[in-house]
This record gives C-alpha cells, sequence and structure tokens, in this order.
C-alpha cells in the first residue's frame, strides 16, 4: 500500500477508504466536492453555449457600419463646352476629420491647426473635440495636396484624412452664371449643375469615386464666351456702366453660344447670384427693354398684313391716351414709313402700329412669342415676366416701343430669334443639341408637339423683319450703324430703356440695349448686348443712347466671334 | 493515518526520481498547449512578429515550468512553515500599494523592486491566500470547523485582501479572492448555514455595495446589462469582442487573419481578450478546443483534489484548480459578454509575467502536494494555530 502510494496516483484508487476518513473530518466532503464540481461544469456549459450562440450569429447581429457616420458626397459628370473643351470637373481633394477618442492633447490639436487653417474657430474646435464619444468631426474639407501634407506633418493622434471629390472650375469665373455651383458635399446649389441633379446625372457616392458617365456637352463655345465677357468688361471700362449682360444665341437650334451677364461671379461661390450687383442680368431680372421691343410691334403689323413695309403712318402728332401724352423726341417732322418708324425708333409709329392692331391681337402675338408665361431653361428658372395687371390702350401704345411689359432679356431674345429665323420659335437651351427641356414642356400655350417648332410669322415677314435690321445698321442715319462689323452683315435695332424708379422714369439712367443678328441674308446668330446705366462719356460722345454705346460692343463682339463661329467675311454684300 | 506516521518515522523520503516519476507530467503538456496557443496568438496580435509579445511569453512559460517542477519537489511542510509569514508579507505589500505603488493605465497595483522588476501583490496573494487557508483547515480539527470563533480567522484572511484589491481599485481580483475563499472554506467543511446567510446578507448589501462602486464600474455593469446602448463608448469592447467572436464562425478566419483583431477594433487583445483573437482566427473549433484543454486541466487537478491523502493536499490541489477555473470562466464569459468586464487575463493564453508565474505557482503548489502524498506534517506537528 505504500508503494502504491508513492508510485502512481493511478494507484492511489484503493486509498479510497482512507480519504473517507479525511471527508468525515472535513464534514460531508462528497456532497460538497460533487455541488463544486457541479458549479464548475454549470459555468463552462454555459461559457460554451454562449460561444456556439456567437458563432452562430457570425457576428452579424453586432455589425458596426463604419461608414454610417460619414457624410455621402456625388460624384459629378465633367461639363464640356460644345467643342469638349473642360468646363467643370471632379477631383479628389483630401478632407481632414477627426476623431475626438483618439485626440490626446486637444489644445495642441487646436493651437497647431490654427498655424495652417487661421479661419478656424479654436474654442468651437476644442468643444467639438471634447465631445469623445463622437468619434467623427469634420475639421476642413477639400484640402489641397500641399495643405493636406502640412496637416499629416504635424503627427497628431485623432487626425485623419479622407479623400473626397470636389467640384473644380479650370476655366475660372467664366459662365459661372450658367454653370451654377455645388455645395460642400458636391451637390448642385444652381445653374447646369442643378440640371445634373434634378435629372440625376450624378452618382451618390462615398469617398472619392470618379463617376463613369460621359461628360455633358453645354451649348456654350467657350472662345466665344471668352470674348463676350471680356468684350462687356471692357464696356463697362469705357463707357463707365454699372453692369452690362450679352447673349449669343444660335436662332436655329436655340442653343446658347455664350451668355455672359458682368460682373461675373465665381462657380467656387454660386451664393454671389443672390447679391442684386451680381446677379444674372440675362436671366435673373426683367426689365423694360425700351425700343428693341419696336421689332415685335413691326413683325405683328407686318405678319397681320395691316401694313407693308411701305405703309406710311402720321407721325408727326403726338399720341394722347388718357392723361399721358407720347411724342418722339427728334420727330421727323413728316409722316414715316413702317421701315422709317422702325429705322428711326419712333415711338408714336410704334405706338399707331399697335393701336391699328388692337389690345386683343397684340396680347395674342407676345403670348405666341412666348413673352407673356415663364420660360424654363437647363439653368433654372427665368424671372417671370411682368404682365400688366390692366392691358388697355395705354398700355398697347406703351409696350409697343418696349414700356410697360418687364421681361427677362433672355426670354426676349428667344422671341426675337423667331422672327429672324424665318419665323419658328425656338427653345433656347444650354446644352449642345438642345436636348435638355422641349419648349411645349413648361407652358401649354406653346405646345408644339414634340419637337416640332411651331411658327409665329411668315417666312416673308421674317425676311422683311432681317432687311429693316440690317439697313438700320448699314444705312447713313440708321441708329445702329455703329454696330456695323465689317464684312459680317450686321443687322439689328437698338434701345434705350429709361429705368423706372419711384415711380418716375430717370432720364439718365437707361439701360442701352442693342439686338443684332447676323449674317442678315441669312441670319444664324443673334446677339443681345446691355449695358447698364452707362454715363457720358467721351468714347460715346457725350451720348448714352444704345447707338453709341450697346451697338460699337456689339461690333466689337462680332468681330471677335464671327470667326469662331465659321461666319465668313465679305467685302460685298450678299443678296438675300 | 498509519502509512503516514510510516514515512515521517522512517525519516527516508522519497528519492528524486520517485518524486520526478510522480510529477503529472501530463497537466503539464497541457500548460504547454495552451502556451504554445498563446504564443501564436502574441505572435498575430504583433502583426506577425515575436516582438514584443510572443517571445517574452514562451520565454516566461519556461521558466514557470521549471518553477512549477521545482516547487512540486518541495515537500509540504516547508510550504506549511512558509505559509503565515508569506501571506503576513505579501498583505503588508497590498496595504503598501496604495502608498510606494507604481501606476500604470490609471491603476495602482505594481510595486516597483530594484528598478526594474514590478511584481502584483494582488497576483501574490493569490498563491499565500491559497496556502495560508489549506494550512489553516490541515491545522483545526474537524469538529471546529464550524465554529463561529473558527471561522473568523480564515474570514479575516479572505476579507483583508479583498478589502485591499477593491481600493486599488481592482474588482476582478477582489471577486476572485472572495469566489476562491470561500469555496475554499465551503471545501474544508464550513456549514452550508453560513454560506446561506452570505448570500442573503450579499444580497441585502448590494445596494450599498453599489454605492461604494466607483462610477466606472457602475457603468461597466449597466452597459455590461445593455451593451447596445452605448456601441461606441463603453459598450465598445464587449460589442467588439462579440463580433470578433462571432465573426469567426466555425472555422475561424484564419491565423493571422482576424480583421476585428488585426485591424485594431478589438481592445487589449494581448492581454484580456487574447481568447477573442484566438476565437477570431481559430474560429469556434479552435476556441472550443481551448475551452475543452482548460476543462480537461481542472478536471485532472480536481481529480487529484478528490483522491489527496490530507485536507492540506486536498484544499491546496482544490485551490489551484479554483483559481484557474476562476480565471478562465470569468475571461471567456466577459470577452462573450456574459458578464462585464473585469480586466481578468485568461491563464496561460494572455501576456502577463504575474499572472503566468501565480498560476504556474499555484499549479507549483498542486503539484507539490500531489507528488509528495503523504508527506504532510499533521496537526501535533504543526503547533499552534497560526
Amino acid at each position: 500500500m505504500q508503494h502504491g502510494v508513492m508510485i502512481g496516483p493511478g494507484r492511489l484508487a484503493p486509498l479510497a477508504g482512507t480519504g473517507t476518513k479525511l471527508d468525515k473530518r472535513g464534514g460531508g466532503s462528497p456532497l460538497r466536492s460533487a455541488a463544486v464540481a457541479f458549479a464548475i461544469v454549470a459555468a463552462f456549459s454555459t461559457v460554451c453555449g454562449q460561444l456556439i450562440r456567437l458563432a452562430a450569429s457570425g457576428g452579424g447581429a453586432f455589425q458596426i457600419n463604419m461608414s454610417a457616420p460619414v457624410a455621402t458626397g456625388f460624384a459629378r459628370p465633367d461639363l464640356v463646352d460644345r467643342n469638349g473643351r473642360l468646363l467643370a470637373t471632379d477631383v479628389e481633394m483630401q478632407s481632414l476629420f477627426a476623431d475626438p477618442l483618439l485626440v490626446v492633447d486637444r489644445d495642441e490639436v487646436v493651437e497647431k491647426l490654427r498655424r495652417i487653417f487661421p479661419d478656424i474657430n479654436g474654442d468651437e474646435l476644442r468643444r467639438t473635440l471634447a465631445e469623445r464619444g463622437r468619434r467623427f468631426v469634420w475639421i476642413k474639407r477639400g484640402l489641397s495636396p500641399a495643405l493636406a501634407q502640412r496637416v499629416h506633418n504635424l503627427g497628431l493622434p485623432g487626425l485623419s484624412f479622407r479623400p473626397e471629390l470636389r467640384r473644380a472650375y479650370p476655366a475660372g469665373t467664366l459662365a459661372g452664371h450658367l454653370l451654377g455651383g455645388v455645395n460642400i458635399d458636391n451637390a448642385a446649389v444652381a445653374g447646369v449643375e442643378r440640371y445634373l441633379d434634378q435629372n440625376e446625372i450624378v452618382d451618390s457616392v462615398s469617398g472619392a469615386v470618379q463617376t463613369d458617365r460621359r461628360p455633358v456637352a453645354l451649348s456654350l463655345d467657350i472662345g466665344v464666351q471668352h470674348a463676350v465677357e471680356d468684350e462687356l468688361a471692357a464696356a463697362i471700362e469705357t463707357y463707365r456702366a454699372k453692369a452690362a449682360a450679352g447673349l449669343v444665341l444660335d436662332v436655329e437650334t436655340g442653343e446658347v453660344v455664350a451668355s455672359a451677364s458682368v460682373p461675373t461671379v465665381d462657380p467656387m461661390h454660386p451664393e454671389k447670384t443672390m447679391d442684386a450687383r451680381h446677379i444674372d442680368r440675362l436671366t435673373g431680372g426683367t426689365y423694360e427693354l425700351g425700343s428693341i421691343f419696336k421689332l415685335l410691334t413691326v413683325a405683328m403689323a407686318l405678319d397681320s398684313g395691316q401694313a407693308a413695309p411701305e405703309s406710311v403712318y402720321d407721325v408727326t402728332k403726338s399720341l394722347t391716351a388718357g392723361r399721358f401724352e407720347i411724342k418722339d423726341a427728334h420727330g421727323a417732322g413728316r409722316p414715316l414709313s413702317v421701315a422709317e418708324i422702325f429705322v428711326k425708333s419712333s415711338n408714336v409709329g410704334a405706338g399707331l402700329l399697335a393701336l391699328e392692331a388692337g389690345t386683343q391681337r397684340q396680347r395674342e402675338f407676345l403670348e405666341a412669342l412666348g413673352l407673356l408665361t415663364p420660360l424654363r431653361t437647363e439653368a433654372g428658372a427665368v424671372a417671370e415676366p411682368m404682365v400688366p395687371k390692366r392691358w388697355d390702350q395705354i398700355e398697347t401704345i406703351t409696350i409697343a416701343y418696349g414700356h410697360g411689359l418687364a421681361v427677362a432679356p433672355l426670354q426676349f431674345a428667344a422671341a426675337a430669334a423667331a422672327l429672324v429665323n424665318g419665323g419658328e420659335l425656338i427653345q433656347p437651351t444650354f446644352l449642345k443639341g438642345g436636348a435638355g427641356l422641349k419648349r411645349g414642356a413648361t407652358s401649354k400655350h406653346r405646345a408644339g408637339g414634340d419637337g416640332a417648332r411651331r411658327r409665329v410669322v411668315s417666312r416673308e415677314t421674317s425676311a422683311r423683319i432681317a432687311e429693316m435690321m440690317r439697313s438700320n445698321v448699314a444705312q447713313q442715319g440708321g441708329t445702329g450703324r455703329r454696330a456695323d462689323a465689317a464684312g459680317y452683315r450686321v443687322g439689328g435695332k437698338t434701345g434705350t430703356a429709361e429705368i423706372a424708379a419711384g415711380g418716375r422714369y430717370e432720364p439718365n439712367a437707361v439701360i442701352a440695349s442693342f439686338l443684332g443678328a447676323f449674317p442678315m441674308e441669312k441670319p444664324r446668330y443673334l446677339t443681345l448686348v446691355m449695358l447698364f446705366e452707362p454715363e457720358r462719356t467721351a468714347a460715346s460722345g457725350g451720348e448714352i443712347t444704345a447707338g453709341h454705346t450697346a451697338a460699337p460692343v456689339t461690333r466689337g463682339i462680332v468681330e471677335r466671334i464671327a470667326p469662331m463661329l465659321g461666319v465668313m467675311p465679305l467685302t460685298t454684300e450678299p443678296s438675300r | 493515518m498509519s502509512s503516514h506516521t510510516h514515512v515521517t518515522q522512517s525519516g527516508r523520503p522519497p528519492s528524486l526520481a520517485a518524486k520526478l516519476a510522480r510529477v503529472d507530467w501530463l497537466l503539464l503538456v497541457m500548460t504547454g498547449a495552451i502556451a504554445v496557443a498563446g504564443t501564436a496568438t502574441l505572435y498575430s496580435v504583433a502583426g506577425g512578429s515575436f516582438e514584443p509579445w510572443a517571445e517574452r511569453h514562451a520565454l516566461r512559460y519556461l521558466v514557470g515550468t521549471l518553477l512549477v517542477l521545482i516547487m512540486a519537489l518541495v515537500p509540504p511542510r516547508i510550504w506549511l512553515a512558509l505559509a503565515y509569514p508569506v501571506y503576513a508579507v505579501v498583505l503588508l505589500a497590498l496595504a503598501l500599494v496604495p502608498l510606494i505603488g507604481t501606476e500604470v493605465l490609471g491603476a495602482r497595483r505594481w510595486i516597483t523592486i530594484g528598478g526594474s522588476l514590478t511584481v502584483q501583490p494582488s497576483e501574490l496573494m493569490k498563491i499565500a491566500l491559497v496556502v495560508a487557508l489549506a494550512r489553516y483547515y490541515q491545522w483545526l480539527p474537524a469538529a471546529r470547523v464550524s465554529r463561529m470563533a473558527w471561522i473568523a480567522p480564515p474570514a479575516l484572511m479572505i476579507v483583508l485582501p479583498i478589502v485591499l484589491t477593491l481600493r486599488q481599485p481592482d474588482l476582478g481580483t477582489a471577486a476572485l479572492f472572495a469566489m476562491l475563499g470561500a469555496t475554499m472554506m465551503f471545501l474544508a467543511g464550513v456549514s452550508w448555514l453560513y454560506f446561506a446567510a452570505g448570500a442573503a446578507g450579499l444580497l441585502i448589501a448590494f445596494p450599498v455595495a453599489w454605492n461604494s462602486l466607483h462610477a466606472y464600474q457602475q457603468r461597466r455593469i449597466e452597459v455590461f446589462l445593455d451593451p447596445d446602448k452605448d456601441p461606441l463608448g463603453a459598450g465598445y469592447h464587449i460589442t467588439q469582442s462579440k463580433i470578433a467572436l462571432g465573426s469567426g464562425g466555425v472555422e475561424g478566419k484564419g491565423f493571422m487573419q482576424g480583421s476585428q483583431s488585426q485591424l485594431d477594433f478589438l481592445p487589449e487583445k494581448h492581454t484580456d481578450f487574447a481568447f477573442t483573437m484566438f476565437g477570431e482566427e481559430w474560429g469556434f473549433v479552435g476556441a472550443m478546443a481551448l475551452v475543452v484543454l482548460y476543462g480537461a486541466m481542472l478536471a485532472k487537478i480536481l481529480a487529484s483534489a478528490l483522491k489527496a491523502e490530507s485536507q492540506y493536499a486536498r484544499l491546496v490541489t482544490a485551490g489551484a484548480g479554483l483559481t484557474l477555473f476562476i480565471y478562465v470562466f470569468i475571461n471567456i464569459a466577459m470577452v462573450s459578454g456574459l458578464v462585464p468586464v473585469v480586466g481578468v487575463p485568461l491563464p496561460l493564453l494572455s501576456y502577463g509575467g504575474s499572472a503566468m508565474m501565480s498560476m504556474m505557482a499555484v499549479l507549483g503548489l498542486a503539484m507539490s502536494a500531489g507528488v509528495h502524498g503523504r508527506d504532510t506534517p499533521r496537526r501535533g506537528d504543526l503547533g499552534p494555530w497560526w
């Protein structure tokens, strides 16, 4: 027995009897051992059960989505001009964020970051970093690689970068109004960018994932756009105008080749368009456009057959309507033909033509040209026309020469395009090919079927109008002769509209406009140049009228853009 | 009884070879297997490097094995003689920790000796408590075991270290002392009535105890009860650990492939959460194999406790088994979300010198009792109870 004990545990079994003695001494030991053993087995079983449950769950029940706290952005297709030149693109940039839990020294982080980004609100950042449960706090988004490297070099724990897509506009402020802009998440806030979002031509992405969509081609031509903006900026200097706007429209397709409003807006700061001085004057405001409206009045008279270009009207007497008396400032002192009324821009003559047609006809004609209902383009809604509530004889007369009905210049240009393109109404578009919007879609009055253009005046009327526009520029004594860009057969109509302020018109504050078109034997491009409140300068011969301001600006523009648009200069006037 | 007298009377202690033959080698092989798993896990935690943990872990295990063997060869009478003095010294050290201790990660649990060697008195106390309680009941006649006056000394031996560790603060170790001490007293034969009364007392004291807990301890328990309430805050550890264990599935993600662990979602994966790391990479199969290995170790230790021939041998062996069990259970239950996070390492798997050494020392004591069988001084040889 003794040896058995010494040699191995296996031989201890026969000693159970001895053990019992010990157990008695310990007081019911087998039962107690069993109780302890049972507790241990139970505990192990519980643990095993939990392990089985966890293995069966696959961890799914407890999954935490890492991307949840991270903002989602948008991947946008490139915007290019009609020739494929880049206007807007997405670039990958680093956005800096902090995980407050991992930040060791808040004060150090704030102090060092403020050295790189002085505009960071230190107190606010310190407070945010104190919320250690947040785990994700944006600090600065869209950092350039150089700035990101500087932050990286600080070596501060808790700071990390997330690559994000940021919109970049390589052409700077060029066509800024039109392009619009995006917010911090690369979502559009205005302009054509907004059109992309509304038509779901953007992709919602997390992080810097470029879209594989094809670039969206705009109707703009970067070269033309630049020339227009450049000439307008120069005109503001020359004529000391408050602002200027210029439009080049393809009258065949409705494509806007250039659309400029100076002062310009940087698409990186689209919020600036809200500022009154920086609004897009072509689409964002409505104006009484003055004498360029006579184009419509004359076209209406010719198209209804009530008058021919040779028909003569007595404009020597002033027109009276109610308490108003309308007379021409520099009257010819003799009756004028319709063509002369146009060239000499006679208010009385225009009023006579409108009165002859009647209020009803005038209203229908303007309605047909789309001037009385809201217009939409891919760049958003155009400012709605301000149609007079009362439209009687007096309004008929004033609207005939461009007062009493305020419209957005783009909307007017679209209407005027129909008068020179052979008589069909076009939908102005900012997309190449004009696939954006159907004109009929926005107004039931204009519904002309799918893609079918609606005729508003006859081919003949259109030809007559073109002739008058050309003679207004080509003839000695025409108001638009300063717009005559040599060889490009420019035609057009001037308009000098006094600006209404405080219930009366201010004679020295005018909008000088020139509605032009070229080449006049078969008009392809329509131009609209507007100078807002030009001053009497030496360059304009002390005049503020459109013939001395907007007309020469138009000539400058046409001379620059016609070659780009493939319009050949001719030394002799072609016949129609 | 007669055989015992025979051995002492003969004055012929067993030879070294005989002692070595009685060493429980299978148990040592099991500890070795777990230590290998631990080394592999620590290699993986370090991203595929023996530095800084795996190599030292393996080395410590080898030193620990040597310690077990040396302790196994030392006769129990030496341990019985050392029991109370060692307990007293460790208790003093534990009391001194708040005054001269070194603070690590916000807890003051370590004492630095001679500049570089740090020891954790609370780890040493586990050994000291087991031996001291075993020595006390070896001495105490069975008839007095359940008498109030003879319950007080061991109760005091248990409560003093609990109070001192709670002040460190170390809730996990304090709970271990309580469970270990109470179970040893239970096995020593203290009447059921005391335990029933104790349990009732705990229930009544709970509100008081709750209020005396640190805010972070209260929060841990609250979050434990509903970790999803704060998955990114205080519930983060539990939630991530559960994800890791669950995502391992049945077969695991493979060595060095655990994403939760390798990508640093998991906290303290070289120490308290080493099991999670292992479970994610080796799956349910691996985790269960580990649990079975621990269970087999435990079964062997408790079986030899049942066969022990003296109260000392029985209690010291059971004490070693209980220490192992409590660690293993609390740790695995903690990382799998069954009990609150209390910061208890998994023996032989988790990195940590003090924990490894105290575990090995307790095994060494049990081995010594097993090797020497009846060669245990009787009450008469022990002199007075202290």
